[in-house]
């Protein structure tokens, strides 16, 4: 979806309960969101061009202490921890020595003191993007056609260092969109659609690991080396911790690979009317091919490149010794010592899905006819889709639907679906299962006794119940067979010819014939309502849903060990959700101005409510009974000053002989009279999905101007997001820690990290995921008239317009959902200034 | 009215009809080429093999599990960093052995959970998931055996005897460690009611041994000698034949019998006599049988190391001629913990020999350093001391890399101050050679090579006839004893002894049996030093909490300037381990022992 232009777009509509998606079957068990593309419209052809281009900058970014702060914690930590560990005091660093690190004295300071900031060097201030755009819409009684054709070109914030070996890495993107959308009235009865879509782009990163670099910005120590020294050579710590490489190097030395990527959608329909059969009879037929390709080329570059490390006692040396003991200087080996190699295009198997095909077909038959008040439409769909990624056997799906509606006088209206659905992760007793749906509605504002009240424009009711069938949960296929794999051989000797000629039989999954679709049972209420000519609307929803026969995979299901496998796949998980939405949508005009303002508010809340967990567990350790990703923690209530508070309190199950003043005075959840992590750790906060979702726009008109601010937000969410101070023994700390506890400093925010040893940091790390965020923020001019006439165009617009602008929230830094533990792509922030205009 | 009814009605039948095509399963039905027919493992003794030879991808290699292992946590090692098992279990943190950081028994390996496909990926190795997948893939083979009838007698010998040896030797692996089980000797359904409870420790491990005597009894001596294992001649020394069941009928025996497990079944906090004594008859039984085919001899001095690595060529495997059973070859250069060198060595986290424990090594003339004609300085703890100690320990100055490359780092330098003592490189003092040799370093370029690769015995020789001798003095009653018509414990210790040129036990130590007990524990601590033995064994004695092993500490000294030697040598304590009674048994995982009560938790967890 993210690959969509959006000028191809004519409108988005979003299908939530269980009667209007019935239609689409199984693939609308989550609701369905609409995207319909431009088509043509009878009249002179219109043509659009528009460009814009964007400057994205880094977003909210985790704030890591430089070098002298970091001693200045470590060494507080080492002086607390010492008395238990006085291993932790070889660790120490005097204060001439931290002081080094911020005052470099002398040319030879930074090279032997390093401290760098690796957001700096890893990532550019601002970079650069450009889209362009031009269409054509037009059409005459027998064709109607759309077209357009889009550019994108995407820089990367990552800064890439000349490696001065002969060629460049670099990182960018190129993208091509196009699109023809063609309407045929082949005669007054048929139509033939046909549209042809087209992405190509090629994507050219550095073959190094991007994880590396991301590792780099979030958790390389300041102290570890320059990125590059004086004499070129790059930096490499004899530390070989992954967090210890050099991303500046990994980018600039492995050469680079080049990958484009080719997808083709192509659309046929056939709309037949079939009024000399019956009038109110039309059929359609749709067939549906895409293709993808991807193919990918690389310069490989394995050769090693000098590196360089210095020991920062070097600036101590005693008379007569030898610097360069202090001096590590990597040695170049490898297979290709001097040069590089450049491979030739080949298919790209590499990225999930780059190569794909699907065809899918449907059938469709249609009558809408009205006897008089009464209104009635009939619609039987058949559908099938194969498909198939790489070299894997193909997918299939199949659906039947069947679906009438009836309305009376605009004023009564109901509907009925059953959708009989098939797939081919299930046994053949269970593919095909049948889910009804149906839905009543009443619009009030058009019965007699509501004309009389004038202010209010529109009042309707409506309610759906349905049942819903889900396969999408289960990723892998054929779980109702136990599989085999066949391969591999034992190695009793060491290599080639002694490896053993038996090849290996064993069973990889366990299979369960009984496995069969989910069934989600969705019910929604809603109230529509519009009044005072248009000023205000709102839709107001309920809704519900019981979700069972939930598939839990073996590796998610708890059987004795001794069973000595994972469990087959069953459906054996329940979960029930409920919620509400409201939307507002204010409009007024005052004069030769326009205020507009849409307002929404999601809240929705899941509960588990059978998942075969073990039944002896306390119920505050079971999933059951909460949402999908409670968070859990252990809990704290405040510090332990004094020796006296440790003494007082609950002994720990382990290492309970490391406690030192300052760490976390922990809750005895369980009250069984010991600290257990495991046993302890009680549902904290929320889940890390949010349950409310908030959504404002609001704008404003005058004759050519226009503005418009968006806002999104949402609260009822935690997220744990680890940030690891001295991960793996580095020097590396961050902000919060430089309000830390101390025996003169009781009421601080934050704890005093541990150095070798261990403590826990109970629920500090679940941080109120809540957030405000300025959406969009846009000021555009749109020129018209005469003038403009001269020129030959028809309308012209400037805008100048932000997105994800500010970002309020208690969270360490914007990262997105799922990167919690090392961190993930930065979010960014972007500027945009470009012109639409139309001849 | 009635038209619309009826053109309603044609409507509806119109879309009825259209279920009347409903369902056609065939578009949905599974590829058929996607499918491998269960049977096939079964129906010939190639194929059959080959659905046992994944038994062997089960043996968990403990130095290769997850970079860095480790793999001793008695009184024998210490590095400080935290997330090392050995630190962690030093503090009585025994859950510690859930996390994926170097821990072999891991909960928590790389998705998914069972043990990969691929044997050069040694990442998924896990003693908890290895082994009980193990029993599941026994108990289906055997459930099957029947399905192999192209194949001759011999061969559906060995077949079963494979299984019966790889259902006990991982009950035995789960039980050393975690206590008794439910002895599983069927294939089991998910369907299945599975309330079995968990059996104590000596009625499970006499279960084990029925099957570790069948599959004695099955197998060969050598599978060179059989016709099946021509088709492997020279490359089956790793395969289960009958000296391996043998020794681990033995083991499985003994450790039943060892005080731990014995108070654990009948509150005896002594050996079990029974139990001993059939235990060293079976051990006799794999000396004699060592013996007269000459399978496995002890090695000699001289190529002592060849039991633990080699470096001379690729294709060898190391073992030399008395390692009974190691894990067969995987990836030659991951893993290496316990026993690498600061700097020339693979990794930089390296568990150091503690100096406590490196008072076990005696003299040269064979007595004890705390025996008062030991001729024991302290202020030379390096000298005349006995032959092993020179093989498996680097002290302070010795080489550790032959090529001038390793500059500053091709010298040993642990005195207060030097290059090599700090707490990244070296804690105690002390590193071991016993699995590296001059060599192994990335200097002298053997490891890229290829041709550098250590394994870990899990079982040899020597080990056989030091339990031997735990087993007969224990079941037999004094040190003269004997199984009738074998050696002697005393001669059994003699003889490991004098293998590594160190003279026989004093008279007054072999008078006794608590005098040569305490010998026979110091003997296996020097002979089998960091081959993940020694917490096993400490734990089966109840001696894990005893003072005398709780202690680690490292050995402080100065170089002198001038004559370039060790002085002013100071013993200090690093950590005194935690040991309560709970720390005999390693805990279940919570969700385990919530399902259904029988399936208790180990006391004190």
């Amino acid at each position: 979806m993210k690959d969509i232009d959006v000028n191809e777009v004519e409108s988005i509509s979003i299908l939530k309960d269980a009667s209007a998606t019935a239609v689409y079957g199984v693939k609308g068990a989550n609701g369905v969101i609409l995207i319909t593309t431009k088509r043509g419209a009878i009249g002179k052809p219109v043509l659009s061009v528009s460009a814009t281009t964007t400057s994205k900058f880094v977003s909210k970014v985790l704030s890591k202490l430089d070098a002298y702060d970091t001693y200045l914690i470590k060494n507080a930590a080492i002086e607390r921890e010492v008395a238990i560990n006085e291993a932790s005091w070889g660790d120490y660093t005097p204060l001439p020595i931290v002081q080094r690190y911020r005052n470099q004295q002398n040319l030879r300071y930074p090279e032997a003191y390093p401290n760098v900031d690796w957001l700096e060097e890893t990532i550019k201030d601002y970079t650069f993007d450009t889209r362009a755009n031009i269409n054509v819409s037009g059409g005459t009684e027998f064709a109607k056609y759309f077209s357009s054709l889009a550019y994108n070109n995407q820089s990367d914030i990552f800064k890439i260092m000349d490696n001065g070996r002969g060629y460049k890495p670099g990182m960018g993107f190129d993208k091509f969109n196009f699109r023809t959308n063609l309407d045929l009235n082949l005669t007054k009865t048929t139509l033939l659609k046909f549209n042809l879509a087209g992405i190509y782009s090629r994507k050219r990163s550095p073959q190094a690991d991007l994880g590396y670099t991301l590792l780099a910005y979030y958790q390389l120590p300041p102290n570890a080396f320059l990125p590059r020294y004086e004499d070129g050579r790059w930096g490499k710590s004899n530390n070989i911790d992954m967090r210890m490489a050099n991303s500046a190097a990994m980018m600039a030395n492995y050469g680079y690979s080049t990958t484009t990527s080719t997808n083709l959608t192509t659309d046929i329909g056939l709309s037949q009317k079939l009024d000399f059969i019956t009038k109110g009879l039309s059929f359609n037929a749709s067939l549906s091919f895409d293709n993808s390709f991807g193919s990918t080329s690389a310069l490989v570059d394995n050769s090693s490149y000098p590196t360089k490390y210095i020991d920062p006692a070097i600036e101590d040396i005693l008379e007569g010794e030898d610097p360069n003991k202090y001096i590590t200087i990597g040695p170049i080996s490898g297979s290709n010592q001097f040069t590089w190699v450049e491979t030739p295009w080949g298919v790209n198997d590499e990225s999930p899905g780059s190569v794909a095909r699907r065809l899918y077909y449907q059938a469709q038959l249609n009558y809408a006819r009205e006897f008089g008040k009464h209104d009635v439409t009939a619609t039987g769909v058949f559908t099938r889709e194969q498909r198939a990624t790489g070299n894997e056997f193909q997918r299939f799906r199949e659906d039947w639907v069947a679906r009438a509606t009836y309305n009376y006088d605009n004023r009564y209206l109901a509907e009925f679906n059953g959708a009989y659905n098939g797939s081919e992760k299930f046994g053949p007793a269970y593919r095909f299962a049948f889910f009804p749906s149906g839905a009543v509605g009443w619009t009030v504002s058009n019965e007699n006794f509501m004309k009389e009240i004038t202010w209010l424009d529109r009042l309707k009711l409506r309610y759906s119940y349905g049942l819903i069938g889900d396969d999408s949960g289960l990723s892998q296929r054929w779980l109702y067979e136990t599989q085999w794999k066949y391969g591999g051989k034992m190695p009793f000797s060491a290599v080639g010819a002694g490896r053993s000629p038996y090849t290996i039989y064993r069973e990889s999954v366990l299979g369960n014939p009984d496995i069969h679709w989910e069934k989600a049972r969705k019910s929604n209420l809603g109230l529509d309502l519009t009044v005072f000519k248009n000023f205000l609307s709102a839709n107001v929803e309920y809704f519900t849903e019981d979700r069972t026969d939930i598939l839990l995979l073996g590796s998610q299901r708890i059987l004795p060990p001794y069973f000595g496998s994972d469990a087959p796949t069953a459906n054996v998980g329940r979960v029930k959700k409920n919620g509400y939405e409201v939307e507002l949508r204010f409009n007024k005009q005052l004069g030769a101005w326009h205020f507009w303002l849409n307002t929404s508010i999601t809240h929705a809340v899941d509960k588990i409510i059978d998942k075969e967990e073990p039944q002896l567990l306390d119920s505050h350790l079971k999933d059951e009974g909460y949402q999908i990703a409670q968070n859990r923690s252990v809990i704290s209530f405040g510090y332990l000053n004094t020796w006296d508070d440790i003494y007082a309190s609950t002994a720990l199950s382990s290492n309970d002989g490391q406690r030192l003043p300052g760490d976390y005075g922990l809750l005895d959840f369980n009250g069984d009279g010991v600290l257990d992590g495991t046993k302890d750790a009680a549902p904290y906060g929320y889940s890390t999905r949010p349950q409310n979702n908030y959504n404002m726009s609001l704008g404003a008109d005058y004759k050519g101007f226009s503005g418009m601010l968006q806002f999104y937000g949402v609260n009822n969410v935690t997220r744990n997001i680890m940030i690891s101070n001295f991960v793996s023994n580095l020097d590396v700390a961050y902000d919060h820690t430089l309000d830390y506890w101390s025996k003169e400093n009781p009421n601080a925010s934050s704890f005093l990290p541990r150095w070798k040893t261990s403590a826990s940091t109970a629920q500090y790390y679940l941080y109120d995921g809540s957030y405000l965020r300025l959406k969009t923020a846009e000021l555009a001019y749109t020129f018209s008239g005469n003038n403009l006439k001269k020129l030959g165009l028809s309308s012209l617009k400037i805008f100048l317009n932000g997105n994800d602008l500010i970002f309020w929230s208690k969270l360490p830094d914007d990262r997105e959902y799922g990167t919690e533990k090392y961190g993930g792509y930065p979010n960014t922030y972007r500027v945009n200034l470009g012109f639409d205009l139309k001849f | 009215m009635r038209n619309i009814v009826n053109k309603i009605k044609y409507v509806f039948l119109i879309l009825a009809g259209s279920f009347l095509f409903g369902g056609c399963e065939e578009y949905l039905d599974q590829a058929p080429e996607a499918a491998i027919d269960p049977n096939d493992a079964y129906i010939s003794f190639i194929n059959f093999q080959g659905f046992t030879e994944d038994l062997y991808n089960c043996i968990v290699d403990v130095a290769r599990c997850t970079p860095p292992t480790d793999y001793n946590f008695g009184d024998d090692t210490r590095m400080n960093v935290s997330f090392l098992l050995g630190y962690q279990f030093d503090q009585g943190n025994y859950w510690a052995w859930m996390n994926g950081s170097s821990s072999y028994f891991r909960l928590m390996p790389s998705t998914p959970a069972w043990p990969l496909l691929n044997p050069s990926e040694p990442n998924g190795r896990s003693t908890w998931w290895n082994s009980w997948y193990g029993i599941r893939k026994a108990n289906l083979g055997l459930a099957n055996i029947d399905k192999l009838v192209n194949a001759t007698q011999e061969e559906k010998d060995l077949i079963k005897g494979q299984l019966y040896f790889f259902r006990a030797y991982f009950h035995f692996t789960l039980m050393r460690d975690w206590g008794g089980l439910p002895y599983i000797d069927k294939l089991l359904a998910a369907g299945d009611e599975m309330r079995y409870p968990r059996l104590n420790y000596q009625e499970t491990a006499l279960k084990a041994d029925e099957d570790f005597a069948k599959a004695a009894e099955l197998l060969p001596v050598n599978w060179d000698d059989t016709q099946a294992g021509q088709r492997t001649l020279g490359n089956n020394r790793q395969r289960i034949s009958k000296i391996m069941a043998l020794a681990f009928q033995g083991k499985n025996l003994l450790y039943a019998a060892s005080p731990l497990m014995n108070q654990e079944s009948t509150g005896d906090a002594n050996y079990n006599v029974e139990l001993s004594k059939k235990a060293a008859i079976v051990f006799a039984n794999v000396i004699d049988l060592s013996n007269s085919t000459g399978m496995f001899q002890l090695q000699p001095w001289e190529t002592y190391s060849d039991i633990f690595y080699t470096d001379k060529s690729e294709k060898i495997v190391p073992g030399g001629t008395e390692v009974i059973m190691n894990a067969p070859a995987y990836n030659r250069l991951r893993g290496g913990n316990t026993t690498g060198l600061p700097n020339c060595g693979f990794l930089p986290q390296v568990s150091n020999p503690t100096a406590n424990y490196l008072k076990y090594w005696g003299m040269s003339n064979g007595l004890p350093i705390d025996d008062p004609n030991s001729g024991y300085d302290p202020n030379n703890p390096w000298d005349n001391r006995d032959p092993r100690f020179y093989k498996m320990i680097v002290v302070d100055g010795d080489q550790v890399c032959n090529s001038n490359a390793a500059g500053y780092d091709q010298y040993f330098q642990s005195y207060t101050g030097g290059r090599h003592r700090n707490q990244a490189n070296n804690v105690t003092g002390y590193m071991s050679k016993k699995l590296w040799g001059l060599t192994q370093n990335k200097f002298d370029n053997v490891l890229t090579g290829g041709r550098y690769f250590y394994l870990i015995p899990i079982i040899r020789l020597s080990d056989v006839y030091l339990m031997y001798a735990e087993a007969v003095v224990n079941g037999y009653g004094t040190p003269q004893s004997s199984v009738p018509g074998n050696i002697t414990a005393v001669q059994a210790v003699n003889t490991i002894r004098n293998r590594a040129t160190v003279p026989d036990l004093d008279s007054k130590y072999t008078a006794t049996k608590e005098a040569f007990m305490e010998q026979l524990i110091i003997e296996r601590a020097v002979e089998l030093s960091f081959e993940n033995l020694r917490w096993n064994d400490l734990r089966r004695w109840l001696r894990n909490g005893d003072p005398r092993y709780l202690d680690k500490t490292e050995l402080l000294f100065d170089r002198d300037p001038v004559t370039q030697k060790a002085i002013n040598f100071q013993e200090r304590l690093i950590v005194r381990r935690t040991v309560t009674e709970r720390n005999n048994w390693l805990p279940f995982p919570l969700d385990y022992v919530s399902i259904y009560p029988e399936f208790k938790q180990n006391p004190g967890w």
